[in-house]
């Protein structure tokens, strides 16, 4: 046992006992490496947090990708907090889900209607029934590697599920024109929609723009064979730009999904369609007993007011930025080579040097136990929270933990 | 494949080249083969086959061998070959050799010696000081396993999903074994002589029998740093689910 995460430990051992893995899903140990990261978290504010055992991180997780604009944003809480104090869990929905969605069909690009649930998964989950129920057909399209929830359709689990759960879901090759256009004329008749993230993020590998208007070529092949599209824009959301990210990657989804920061952390999800699938979406069975909660809605508004008024995009773009170039100069001054991808305020990192992690590894479990948490497999996630003092500190903890790396060999 | 099928490969090319192990580190086994220049092939009628080359105190396992065996043994079927191993209730046919009684008695100890290191309890392998060799020789039944598994498998095993590359699985302190993964079939092996893309070590024997003996749960184990991750894990996601269709055979 590592003495600096010892009540970790602990609490780890306790839920072991009583919920199956310990921490399920991917909050679980085994995607990082136990003894250099921490299990439980206690208190944050702003980009730093605290674990059970009280260290500190700079934090580039950020719930992955919940926070924002930093933990306990003090407009955020306040706004939530306010929504709720007059009490939550009603028969109804309140006043808050009509401004939240007249808020984002007045923000998001194309959008004229919205719905909402908890997590991404509602959103991505709703999203492909309502273009189902729109179009009466049945198949859907994804990347490969792509992660569109955990719902038995999309997840990348295995167990506990049935071949008919995904059936009528197909996977083409992310920038791969011929064999997007393969797959579209194979299952044009019964092809409901194209399910995509605004660049393909996946976990391990590396993030990839549209090339050669990938995206474009999949709207119009896509619509024109009567089928839909649909922007994941779950972990893009709010920080590539504020209206949609389609409107930064130039292409034009029939229906858009968000959640993670969309609330800086409150549990809430969306679901935004063209009119023409307003008939649609409406037909489809959708309810949570937790889906109207009026202080998630609350807060969603205020985080989006507040990186409006900031001008958070901007600057996250900047800090992420910051962050690869320091980190490039302390690997360059080891000898050793980035290889970072995707957008500065969600890079995916990695040494140009191995594809297997596995100093790549030891260098993120080295920088965590010193305080700066880096993820070894999913891709990073800068907040407005981060100052230039974060940025400075934390390119001196990567420095030491590579020299530690470094020193150990291979 | 039908379980039976399926349970004789394992048997076979799992379970059976263990003797291998058996014979490096065994008093015993070493006793029984001294002095033996032959060899034993085992058929299963419609199913696999299995050859142990035996030679200067050595044995090997091979899928394949060369020229006829000293003594060749067939059983009649998957089902008999899966009673024979769990039970001993079918007895093979020999095809060749059977008047070679040292032979066949011989096999016949190198198989209790086997089954005692795979059925033994701890307090017995701990007392005879053959703990940590037993937990190996269990380990190395599961390795072979999985590419057995994954060989059995229409799909092989969701293996081709995960991409090509290395899996080293072992106990700290001791060789690890390999599973090289390439073009969506599985092999493993004993000699741990490639860079391996991914590494699972469990921390010591102890936690490995844990795992090994179904007592411990593989997941707390990785948080409690029992069994400890490293490098390309979705190489892993195949593998561990193959690992966890092992239990429901052997």
């Amino acid at each position: 046992m590592n003495e600096q995460f010892r009540v970790g430990d602990e609490l780890f051992r306790r839920a072991a006992r009583v919920i199956p893995r310990g921490i399920y899903g991917t909050r679980g140990p085994w995607l990082v490496v136990p003894g250099s990261y921490p299990l439980f978290a206690e208190r944050g504010r702003g980009a730093r947090y605290r674990d059970a055992d009280g260290n500190e991180y700079i934090d580039y997780l950020c719930g992955y990708g919940a926070s924002i604009l930093g933990y306990a944003d003090p407009g955020v809480d306040a706004a939530a907090r306010a929504a709720d104090q007059s009490g939550f869990g009603f028969n109804h929905p309140t006043a808050a889900m009509v401004e939240l969605a007249e808020f984002l069909t007045a923000r998001i690009a194309g959008m004229d209607w919205a719905l909402f649930g908890k997590n991404g998964s509602d959103a991505t989950s709703f999203a492909l029934q309502a273009a189902r129920a729109h179009t009466g057909r049945r198949t859907v399209l994804k990347a490969a590697g792509a992660y569109h929830g955990s719902h038995p359709w999309a997840t990348p689990g295995t167990a506990g599920l049935t071949a008919e759960d995904s059936a009528h879901v197909y996977d083409f090759t992310w920038n791969d024109h011929a064999d997007l256009e393969a797959l579209v004329t194979e299952h044009r008749h019964d092809l409901a929609a194209v399910i995509v993230t605004p660049y393909h993020h996946p976990l391990f590998d590396d993030s990839e723009f549209s090339e050669r208007r990938f995206l474009q070529r999949l709207c119009e092949l896509a619509h024109r064979h009567g089928a839909l599209v649909i922007s994941d824009d779950v972990r893009v959301g709010f920080r590539a730009c504020l209206d949609g990210s389609h409107q930064v990657f130039d292409f034009a989804p029939d229906l858009t999904c968000y959640s993670k920061a969309m609330a800086n952390g409150y549990p809430i999800a969306a679901c935004l369609g063209r009119k023409p699938l307003y008939q649609a979406a409406g037909a489809v069975f959708a309810t949570g007993t937790f889906w109207m909660q009026q202080g998630p809605m609350a807060a969603a508004m205020a985080c989006i007011r507040r990186l409006e008024e900031t001008g958070g995009v901007a600057l996250m773009r900047q800090r992420g930025t910051e962050l690869i170039d320091g980190l490039r100069q302390v690997a360059v001054r080891h000898g050793e080579q980035l290889h970072v991808s995707g957008l500065p305020s969600m890079p995916k990192v990695r040494f140009a040097t191995e594809d297997d992690f596995l100093r790549f590894q030891r260098f993120c479990a080295a920088a965590t136990r010193r305080g700066a948490y880096f993820h070894p497999f999913h891709n990073w996630f800068l907040s407005t929270a981060h100052s230039d003092e974060d940025i400075a500190r934390t390119i001196d903890i990567a420095d030491a933990a590579l020299s530690e790396v470094v020193a150990e060999g291979e | 494949m039908t379980d039976s099928q399926i349970k004789a490969h394992l048997y076979l090319h799992a379970v059976l080249p263990q003797l291998e192990e058996v014979v490096r580190v065994d008093a015993a086994a070493q006793a029984v083969v001294a002095g033996w220049r032959s060899s034993i092939a085992m058929r299963v009628a419609g199913g696999p086959g299995m050859r142990l080359e035996v030679a200067a105190g050595r044995l090997r396992a091979v899928r394949r061998g060369r020229g006829l065996p000293s003594l060749g043994l067939l059983l009649a079927s998957p089902a008999a070959a899966v009673r024979m191993f769990e039970a001993g209730g079918a007895t093979p046919l020999p095809w060749m050799g059977g008047w070679r009684l040292r032979l066949v008695g011989g096999l016949r100890a190198l198989s209790a010696r086997l089954q005692y290191y795979l059925k033994a309890d701890r307090e017995l392998l701990e007392a005879d000081g053959a703990f940590v060799e037993a937990v190996l020789i269990r380990l190395a039944v599961l390795v072979y396993a999985i590419a057995v598994l994954a060989e059995c498998s229409p799909d092989g095993g969701g293996s081709s999903g995960a991409g090509d590359g290395v899996i080293s699985i072992g106990v700290a302190g001791a060789n690890p074994l390999q599973l090289h993964c390439a073009g969506g079939r599985i092999a493993a092996s004993r000699d741990a002589d490639r860079r391996a893309n991914v590494t699972v070590e469990f921390a010591d024997p102890a936690a490995a029998y844990g795992i090994l003996s179904g007592n411990g749960d593989l997941w707390t184990a990785i948080g409690t740093g029992a069994v400890r991750l490293r490098g390309h894990l979705l190489l892993l996601d195949p593998i561990l689910q193959l690992m966890s269709r092992v239990r429901n055979y052997l």
